[in-house]
């Protein structure tokens, strides 16, 4: 954001594309409304989200941008869109920000800092002379800007944007063939996109868009499902693969960069939709397993209830995150557990003994160390075992326990 | 005396050549005779001392250990199942090992039960701490040194040093005091143990530790052409225990309690040859009974009946293994290199017996 506001177009640092084309060279032409600008700002949109309210004014556009930045970035990308009317604050409303076409005395994001500050106090937000287009209140959102910081504002929306829509989607096929070929549901099983090879194993990556996919690969010329991958019968009783990518979110491993982007995230939904993601969330502490995330989800599961305003979210996040009182829900117990890995089905105790040594076993995976095996409970009795490493070699210890 | 090149594992007919000295060597002949015996005895004694007992586990080994409180019977069944010959047993109370089951401590039960007149048919719900708390039966029919094997439930747990009393040779111990340990305390299994993890690594035997020696020790000298019977390993003449194809397996059992032995050759009593040998471990096809009560039946057989039997219960069924008492030592490691036997029967050349040696008198020499 910051060196979009040094260029003096506020409207480019956020939408980008959007709003830069409408400039077409930015807004220092006088002549070039606000308005043409508007459509793809965001603080267009917000409303006034601050002083771009006030300053905006065809003839001194510098000022307009400069503030938006912090405001403006707080914005999701749909209220950009969405938005498009804004304007009409004359300049003088702020004094110091008239630098002319090309001059900024601050960063802009300094000044829009200091400009919401002011505005809040001292403007209507959504006033200020020849305020040609409704404004709404712009208030909370202008508040949520200034929490989150314009520096990253940028990132955080197009972040947000990815979390809404597409998620990068690795397939793989590692069975060996010739030729391996893959569709689904994610390209209405239309045409047969060839996967890269890579020795024996094949891959693809595909933008998929939140929810339930189904796959299916043809090696050389066959229809054939991943057997190690989940799957999926469909009416006709064919089998295919699928993947669900609805509770998708990308581990970035930054607390910070996590909490934030829950932040906006929880801003910009509705109170419903917040109160959906939370649930989602929530949900999604069985799959994440040992990620970070599980713990703020349960922070977030509490916030559900109460305070979905951004400020208290990504404030009671950051504190809450390591664990939560929250009771889980209902349909979490019906959840099945996690698949066993399929090394820890290699038992060495059940490989029949060898004829010599009665005492000698094959040699374990190291994998499969330390694990507690049992047997059903017969004869009030159960049989457990564990292997177990002392220095170069293994030791299985049969425990024979009543019960 | 030539001394030939050649290790243990090469076989040279003048082994048995040489044996055959029988009277008394010149006297320089004796003196050069003493050094190369001690050099032999001295050279596996270094080579015991430094092996530690981890290096005799195997690498992927198995061991079975049973809580205190499950029935005997079902323990029984169990071991045999596992073909192992001991298992350690963990007493969940005290939190500490206290024993050693083997299969032969059930049957000694049994005989007890037999010899007392006692319904065999509570046993099968007798848990083995029951059992081990059962003073009659300590001190009848288990083992001559029970107290050595077994902490006595009396014993209050009165903190670390009872778990002192469970015989047991750490990991790291050199193999010669495992040695040690085994003959003072004229057990047969030794546990290895990792004291500080409470856990028992494996059992071994004087026969791990003839594997392990035969495997692992490499000289070029030749050290032992002297006859075991010059060096006076084993028990000849009169002292050799013998059963009889007539007498029956409570018989037997009885005369192995009383001598402390785990086999002994089954004579034909009209020919004074040898028929076989029966250990303790024989008694493994019991687990074929359907209950107690039939087991004990089964103490009435006389050998003869029980030796014509097809052994498909165990997959190494023990084996009759003979040599004279001309072989040399060096002989009867190369033997036992090949045939892991746990004692072989000096016979002469009539096949009558008159001498037996064990793993453990192999041992016991270099101790």
């Amino acid at each position: 954001m910051g060196n979009q506001q040094v260029n003096g177009t506020p409207g480019g640092a956020m939408s980008m594309s959007s709003s830069s084309s409408r400039r077409g060279g930015g807004g220092y032409d006088g002549p070039q409304a606000p308005g043409a600008g508007g459509d793809g700002l965001p603080y267009g949109a917000s409303g006034g989200v601050v002083g771009s309210s006030s300053a905006n004014d065809g003839n001194n556009p510098n000022d307009d941008k400069t503030r938006r930045p912090g405001g403006g970035s707080a914005q999701p990308a749909d209220h950009a869109r969405g938005g498009g009317h804004h304007h009409g604050h004359p300049i003088d409303r702020y004094p110091g920000t008239r630098d002319g076409i090309g001059g900024v005395r601050r960063t802009a994001s300094d000044m829009s800092m200091t400009d919401m500050t002011a505005s809040a106090h001292s403007h209507h937000p959504g006033g200020g002379g020849g305020d040609r287009h409704p404004q709404p209140a712009a208030g909370g959102q202008h508040q949520h800007g200034v929490g989150v910081g314009p520096g990253i504002t940028l990132d955080l929306a197009t972040i947000s944007a990815a979390e809404e829509d597409a998620v990068p989607t690795v397939f793989r096929w590692e069975h060996g063939g010739r030729n391996v070929y893959i569709t689904g549901t994610f390209n209405g099983w239309s045409r047969q996109i060839p996967m890269h090879r890579s020795g024996n194993d094949f891959t693809y990556i595909h933008n998929l868009k939140r929810g339930k996919h189904a796959f299916k690969f043809i090696v050389d010329d066959e229809w054939r499902f991943a057997p190690d991958q989940p799957t999926v019968a469909d009416i006709e009783g064919r089998i295919n693969n699928f993947i669900d990518v609805t509770d998708f979110k990308a581990y970035t491993g930054d607390l910070e960069f996590e909490n934030e982007r829950h932040a906006v995230h929880c801003s910009r939904a509705a109170e419903a939709a917040a109160a959906a993601a939370a649930r989602r969330n929530g949900a999604v502490v069985d799959d994440d397993g040992g990620r970070s995330s599980p713990p703020g989800s349960a922070a977030r599961g509490i916030d559900r209830d109460g305070e979905n305003s951004s400020a208290g979210g990504s404030g009671g996040g950051r504190t809450e995150r390591v664990y939560g009182h929250a009771m889980p829900d209902l349909d979490e117990y019906t959840k099945e557990p996690p698949p066993l890995p399929p090394h820890l089905r290699h038992i060495i105790l059940n490989k029949p003994p060898q004829l010599q040594d009665t005492a000698a076993l094959p040699v374990p995976q190291h994998v499969a160390l330390n694990h507690l095996y049992c047997t059903a409970i017969k004869d009030n009795m159960m049989v457990l075992g564990i292997t177990q490493r002392y220095k170069m070699k293994s030791c299985t210890t049969v425990y024979y326990s009543p019960c | 005396m030539s001394q030939s090149i050649g290790g243990i594992g090469a076989f040279a007919a003048q082994a048995v050549g040489q044996g055959t000295m029988t009277g008394p060597p010149a006297t320089g002949m004796l003196g050069e005779r003493e050094v190369v015996r001690n050099t032999g005895k001295q050279a596996i004694v270094s080579f015991l001392e430094s092996q530690t007992c981890y290096s005799v586990l195997r690498a992927s080994g198995k061991v079975v250990v049973f809580d205190t409180r499950i029935p005997i019977q079902l323990a029984f069944y169990a071991l045999v199942e596992h073909d192992m010959q001991a298992a350690p047993l963990w007493d969940p109370k005290r939190c500490q090992f206290v024993g050693i089951l083997t299969v032969t401590d059930f049957i000694d039960v049994l005989r007890y039960y037999r010899e007392t007149g006692s319904d065999v048919l509570t046993l099968a719900s007798r848990s083995i701490a029951d059992i081990l708390a059962d003073e009659g039966i300590l001190s009848t029919v288990l083992k001559k040194n029970p107290p050595r094997r077994y902490l006595s439930s009396n014993d209050d747990g009165t903190g670390a040093d009872q778990h002192s009393s469970f015989l047991s040779v750490d990991a790291d111990a050199n193999l010669d005091r495992a040695c040690h340990l085994l003959h003072g305390q004229t057990m047969d299994f030794l546990p290895v143990m990792l004291p500080s993890d409470m856990r028992v690594l494996a059992t071994i035997t004087y026969t791990c530790v003839l594997e392990h020696l035969v495997s692992n020790f490499r000289e070029q000298r030749r050290l032992f052409d002297d006859t075991i019977y010059d060096l006076g390993i084993g028990t000849y003449g009169e002292d050799v225990v013998v059963a009889y194809l007539h007498q029956t397996l409570h018989e037997v059992l009885h005369t192995l309690h009383l001598h402390g032995l785990s086999a002994v050759p089954v004579i034909d009593e009209n020919t004074k040859k040898i028929k076989g040998v029966y250990s303790r471990s024989d008694i493994t096809f019991l687990t074929k009974a359907s209950d107690a009560e039939d087991a004990v039946s089964n103490l009435n057989l006389t050998l003869d009946v029980l030796m014509a039997q097809q052994r498909t219960d165990v997959t190494t069924p023990d084996a009759l293994h003979t040599c004279s008492t001309r072989h040399t030592l060096q002989y009867v490691f190369e033997y036992f290199a090949q045939r892991k036997f746990n004692r072989l029967i000096c016979v002469d050349e009539e096949e009558r017996v008159v001498g037996v040696v064990s793993a453990r008198d192999l041992v016991a020499y270099f101790l």
